[in-house]
Formats: structure tokens, C-alpha cells, sequence
């Protein structure tokens, strides 16, 4: 990868005045959306992800970047304001940053969490440019078998560790890859169509990323939360009303506060960007490994004093989760296996403009990738700035009442999907999927992994059909080559590694 | 109107219905394009391998919901509702809103499906919930033309508002 001849471009794709008012545009959406409870990264990214339509290839992607670093930050302010995580994986932040509110010291928990998030974002933004590049480099060696293995290995990942059973995670990797193949092939045949015009094309991604992730938090809100007695936000605030009320010494946060915080800042930051890595884990999955291995690591309290409103509680979870930002784009552009189903819709997005993710990517887009390096760093600048200037405005943003999102979010949904290609049968679609989806979750089938394999499918089978292609139709061939069996292995174990996670964990649960 | 039913029979209705589905399509593949080039698998081959994968997760499931089970006891017999009328009537609106778009304008139909929604959900007195849930009607009406129609270009049908905001 030549950085050097790539990096005036890509620094003039950052800093262009569009590019730098949609970063800023992102950060300011995301914060807002990830505050408002319930709506985590992947569901504030996958309702925005229509305004991407009209937007260029640098500048769409910069956006989701901002959009996706700002949520995971915005997800801390309604749990340590109001006990109510704005993300799952705000769910860690709550122990800590809530009894830091209930002390008097709301701003001084806000204040921790953004410089952590900050912190964790640009550091793991660095590993990313060295760790992609690198594992970019060694895939390109990867011919289609091998490229074929490795999806499958994503697949199993995604089946065996979404959701609460690998079976039930399993059938959702089944779904999604099958609704991959509606529409033509690449040779031209129609499958799975029925002779429908809207299904000719396919079923776009849009549809599924809003269908998905959108719809069924829109059904949620609608039908789950017409009361207010239902309301999460009417959950007894802690921070004072008036701001006189709270004592400005008690919320400050000092240069000394950010040295004694520096060695749990770097220890989570790796532990965030690792978990990021791995397809399937997330930032839930990050914030908690990080809060228990700060509790086990840290000489300095004792593991008695985490969920007592400590800095040290806050700012674990918290760096880990916006650590985990940049380590899940790892895999996703070097490898073309989304860890998340943010990471998909970043992948869609890069897929709808026309850029295909993947090994290639890091050679033939250098300085696409330098600028969401770049614009990485700038969207945690920005974050810190509006994140530290608003802290007080975010906290109203929390208290929305749940049961009037549910009319905002189901006209988004609708203007967002119409306008993908003013067609109405995709309006349809999106609610079908939508109704589909919440009903799934009902019964434990994930959606996320729907649309993951929705996005892995055609890659996955594209490299087979290739793969078979070459070696004249002998499947045998194509899977017993040494490093195309030795993936598929690891998938194998990866899939009864996940059986026996689900039975231990249910004997654990008999046992008591 | 809701089906409420528990988590075990709920999975086993899905799954039965997921079944019948897979093999169905695993029937109409029979009816896609054969190989075109020497080597070629065809059209038909992965959504196969597919559908075989997603039939042997489907009995895994039924059994598990039928003999044994793969969570705690009190997963199994959670009970789980399934609301039919909500869902029905949002479809309702939505099919409504893209029907009615072309014809009354972008406009109005947000408007309308805004007022609609909110009404209910807001909380005071008659009189002062019409003004104010108009007033965020109108509002929304005019931020989604802003950042669809004049930021992000989109053509929606409109009706008026180009008339009174432009740039």
C-alpha cells in the first residue's frame, strides 16, 4: 500500500468543506440518535443510511464513520443521566456512570466518557490502518477457494455467536443468504423471482438494512410503547433540572484525572479493538470483556469498588466500545467479512457506490482508505468538541418520551426507503421485512445475522462459482486445498464451539 | 388484537412454516438456468446448498422444540406475544402513504400520516394537542423536504412547498 503518494488525496477527501460538514453533520446525528434510548449504532446508521444516496463515495462513508463513533458515545449520556442505555453497550456504563450522577457529578461522568471514547477511537484508528493493511496483504495471496473458506468462516461465526442459540442463529444465516440470491444471477438466470417485476433486481440492500435494523424499532416504538407509563425515560432522573443545582468543582475533569485514567484508556483500547476484530462480538460484547478485565487489572481499587461510581468504571466500557469502532472495519474491508451488523451497513454503503470490499481494496483504494484513517481521527475531534459543548442539550435528547419517536423513525423509514429509487414496491418490501423481523425476535431469531449473510452471500458465492470454474466443477478440488481445508476446519470448530457454549451455559443455568 | 402463545410453540409454528418454505423454493430450483461454461455450477447449486443448510437448522429446531430443548425451562414457556391489529393497521398507513403520494404530493401525505400517529400519542387537552402536534407535523413535513428534497435531490412528488422554499 503506498501511503505516501495516497496521502494528499486522501487528506484533500477529508478536508474538503462537504466532506468536513458531513463529518460534522454525522457526529451531530449520531450523538443524538445513540442518546435516545433503544436506538443503538447499527439502528441509528441504518435509518440514516438513505441520506447517503445523494452523497460521493469518501463523503458517505466519512458520514457512516462519524455517525457510527458518535452513536457509541451518545449511547453513555441517557445511562449515566437516566439509568437508560442508549446502546447495549451503554448497558456497562450505567453501574458506574449513574451512581457518579446520583453523587452530584453528572458532567464530570459525561466528561469521562467522551475523553475516553475519544481516546479509544483515535488509538484504535491507528491499529486499524497497520493491522488492515496488514492482514489486506496476506489475503491478496488468497485465490477464490481460499476466499470462499474464509466467508464461510464468517458465516459460522455469525451463525454460532448471534443470538441465543447457534440453531436459531444458523436459520437467520440461512435466510439472509437465501434472500441474497432473489433476483438474476450472474449469468443472467432469474431465481427465486415468481415472475414478480419489483424482485427482478433483487432485493437492494437498503431495503434489508432498513427492513431489518430500521423497521422493527420502529414496530417496537409503535406498538410496545403508546404509553408513557411504559416509558423508559420516566425512570426517576437523577441529574438535577436546574443547573444551579449542580456543584461546578465536583464536575470537573482535570489534566491529573486523564494522567491517573491513561493506563486504563490504553488497556482497554486493545482490549476494544481486538473484540472489534472478531466477527460477531460488537461493542456490547467489548464494553463488558473490558469492564471485567479492568476489574481484575487495575491495582488501584479494588473489585469491590466497580459499580460505585468510580472514573475507572466509566471510562473502561467506554473507551472499549469506541475502540471497538475501527476494529471492526478491519475485517470488514480487508477481508470482506462484516463483524457487525454496522459494519455490513458500512459495507453496503461502500457496495451501493460501486467499491468492492475486500483484500483488492487496500491497492486499488489507498487513498479511500487513508481518508476513513483520516476521517476517523477528525470525526473523534469533532465528537469531543460537540460531544464537551452539548453534554447539557444531550441530556434533554435522552429524556424524549419513547412513545413519540415511533411517528419520526416510520416516516424515515418510508421517505428513506422511497427515496433509494422513488419506487413504492420497496416501501413494501421494508415493511414486510420489518413486520418479519420483529416477529422473529420474538422467538429468538436474530436479524442481524440475516443481514450479514445478506451481505456475505453474493461474495461467498461468487468465489465458489470461481473457484469451481477453475477447476472443472471437482468441489473436491476447490475444498481440499491446505488452506482452504484448514479455514474450513476452523469453521467447523467454530460451530461446535458454539453448540457447546449454549449447553454449558444452560447446564450453568440448571445448576443455579 | 394479539396471538399470545409461549416462546417453545411459537418457534415451532415458525419453524414448521420456515420448512414447508425451504422446501418449496428447494422445488423450484429444479426450473433454474443449467450451467452455461465448463465448470460452472449454475444458477441452481448454491441456493441448494443453501436451502439443504437451512432444512437440516429447521429440524434441528423442531426437535429441539418437540423432544429436547436448547435454553432454560422458563425460556421455553415464556410467554410471547404476537400483536396482528398494530402491525396490520401500520401496514395500513404505510400502503396507504405510498398509494396516495403520487396523487396528493409529498406534502401532504407526511403531514397527514404525522398528525395521525402523534395524536394519540401526545398527552394534554384536545385543543392544545391539535395545534401542537400540527405544528410538529408541519415541522418534520418541512425538515424531511429540506435534507431529502433540497440537500440530497431526491424527486418526490410534490405539491406546494417548492413555491415557498427554494435555494
Amino acid at each position: 500500500m503506498d501511503v505516501t503518494g495516497n496521502i494528499v488525496p486522501a487528506l484533500g477527501l477529508v478536508f474538503g468543506l462537504h466532506s468536513l460538514a458531513w463529518i460534522l453533520l454525522g457526529v451531530f446525528l449520531g450523538i443524538i440518535l445513540g442518546a435516545l434510548p433503544g436506538f443503538g449504532s447499527s439502528q441509528a446508521l441504518a435509518l440514516l443510511f438513505p441520506v447517503t444516496f445523494g452523497m460521493s463515495a469518501p463523503d458517505a462513508i466519512l458520514f457512516c464513520c462519524a455517525v457510527y463513533s458518535a452513536a457509541e458515545y451518545g449511547g453513555s449520556i441517557p445511562a449515566i443521566l437516566i439509568r437508560t442505555p442508549g446502546t447495549p453497550a451503554g448497558a456497562i456504563t450505567v453501574l458506574d456512570g449513574y451512581e457518579m450522577t446520583k453523587q452530584g457529578m453528572p458532567y464530570r461522568a459525561l466528561k469521562i466518557s467522551l475523553f475516553s471514547g475519544v481516546f479509544g477511537g483515535v488509538t484504535s484508528t491507528l491499529i486499524f490502518l497497520i493491522a488492515g493493511t496488514g492482514l489486506a496483504l496476506l489475503a491478496l495471496e488468497f485465490g477464490p477457494g481460499e476466499m470462499f473458506a474464509l466467508g464461510i468462516f464468517g458465516l459460522s461465526i455469525i451463525g454460532g455467536f448471534f443470538g441465543k442459540e447457534p440453531s436459531r442463529g444458523f436459520l437467520a444465516t440461512a435466510i439472509g443468504l437465501l434472500l441474497a440470491t432473489v433476483g438474476s444471477s450472474r449469468f443472467g438466470g432469474l431465481r427465486f423471482t415468481f415472475d414478480y417485476g419489483p424482485l427482478m433486481d433483487g432485493i437492494p440492500l437498503v431495503v434489508i438494512v432498513i427492513g431489518l435494523l430500521a423497521a422493527p424499532e420502529a414496530f417496537r416504538l409503535l406498538i410496545e410503547h403508546g404509553d408513557t407509563a411504559k416509558d423508559a425515560t420516566t425512570d426517576g432522573p437523577a441529574v438535577p433540572d436546574r443547573m444551579a443545582d449542580i456543584d461546578p468543582e465536583k464536575n470537573r475533569f482535570t489534566w491529573a484525572d486523564a494522567r491517573y485514567l491513561l493506563p486504563t484508556w490504553i488497556r482497554n483500547s486493545l482490549i476494544g479493538t481486538a473484540i472489534g476484530a472478531i466477527p460477531g462480538a460488537g461493542a456490547s460484547v467489548g464494553a463488558l470483556i473490558a469492564y471485567n478485565e479492568e476489574r481484575r487489572w487495575n491495582k488501584r481499587r479494588r473489585p469491590e469498588e466497580f459499580g460505585t461510581g468510580i472514573p475507572e468504571g466509566i471510562a473502561s466500557p467506554e473507551t472499549a466500545n469506541n475502540a471497538v469502532v475501527a476494529g471492526t472495519l478491519v475485517p470488514s474491508l480487508a477481508l470482506g467479512i462484516p463483524g457487525s451488523g454496522t459494519a455490513a451497513i458500512l459495507m453496503g454503503v461502500l457496495v451501493i457506490k460501486g467499491i468492492v470490499p475486500g483484500p483488492g481494496l487496500f491497492e486499488e483504494q489507498t487513498a479511500m482508505i487513508l481518508a476513513i484513517f483520516i476521517g476517523l481521527f477528525v470525526a473523534n475531534g469533532f465528537m469531543f468538541g460537540v460531544g464537551f459543548w452539548g453534554a447539557r442539550v444531550w441530556g434533554q435528547v435522552a429524556r424524549i418520551p419513547r412513545r413519540l419517536l415511533g411517528p419520526f423513525v416510520l416516516i424515515m423509514i418510508i421517505i428513506g426507503t422511497y427515496a433509494f429509487k422513488n419506487y413504492a414496491p420497496h416501501v413494501v418490501m421494508v415493511l414486510a421485512i420489518g413486520a418479519i423481523a420483529y416477529y422473529f425476535e420474538k422467538i429468538d431469531i436474530p436479524p442481524v445475522p440475516i443481514m450479514l449473510a445478506f451481505v456475505m452471500g453474493p461474495i461467498v458465492e461468487s468465489n465458489l462459482n470461481l473457484a469451481m470454474t477453475i477447476h472443472r466443477g471437482d468441489l473436491m478440488v476447490v475444498l481440499s486445498r491446505p488452506i482452504t481445508i484448514t479455514i474450513l476446519v476452523f469453521s467447523l470448530v467454530t460451530v461446535i464451539y458454539g453448540f457447546m457454549r449454549t449447553k454449558t451455559s444452560l447446564q450453568e443455568k440448571e445448576g443455579g | 388484537m394479539e396471538i399470545i402463545t409461549n416462546r417453545r410453540k411459537a418457534t415451532l409454528v415458525a419453524t414448521l412454516i420456515l420448512t414447508v418454505l425451504f422446501a418449496y423454493l428447494f422445488w423450484r430450483t429444479v426450473s433454474f438456468s443449467p450451467p452455461v461454461l465448463p465448470g460452472y455450477p449454475g444458477d441452481s447449486f448454491f441456493p441448494r446448498l443453501i436451502l439443504g443448510f437451512g432444512l437440516i437448522w429447521c429440524a434441528l429446531l423442531l426437535y429441539t422444540s418437540i423432544f429436547a430443548r436448547t435454553t432454560g425451562v422458563e425460556d421455553d414457556e415464556k410467554e410471547v406475544n404476537f400483536p396482528t391489529a398494530p402491525v396490520a393497521l401500520i401496514g395500513v398507513y404505510v400502503l396507504v402513504f405510498v398509494n396516495v403520494l403520487p396523487i396528493i404530493g409529498f406534502e401532504l401525505c407526511s403531514f397527514i400520516l404525522m398528525f395521525l400517529l402523534l395524536i394519540t400519542r401526545w398527552h394534554g387537552e384536545l385543543k392544545n394537542r391539535i395545534i401542537k402536534v400540527s405544528l410538529v407535523s408541519l415541522a418534520t413535513t418541512v425538515v424531511c423536504y429540506v435534507c431529502f428534497v433540497l440537500l440530497l435531490n431526491v424527486s418526490f412528488p410534490l405539491l406546494f412547498l417548492p413555491n415557498y422554499i427554494n435555494f
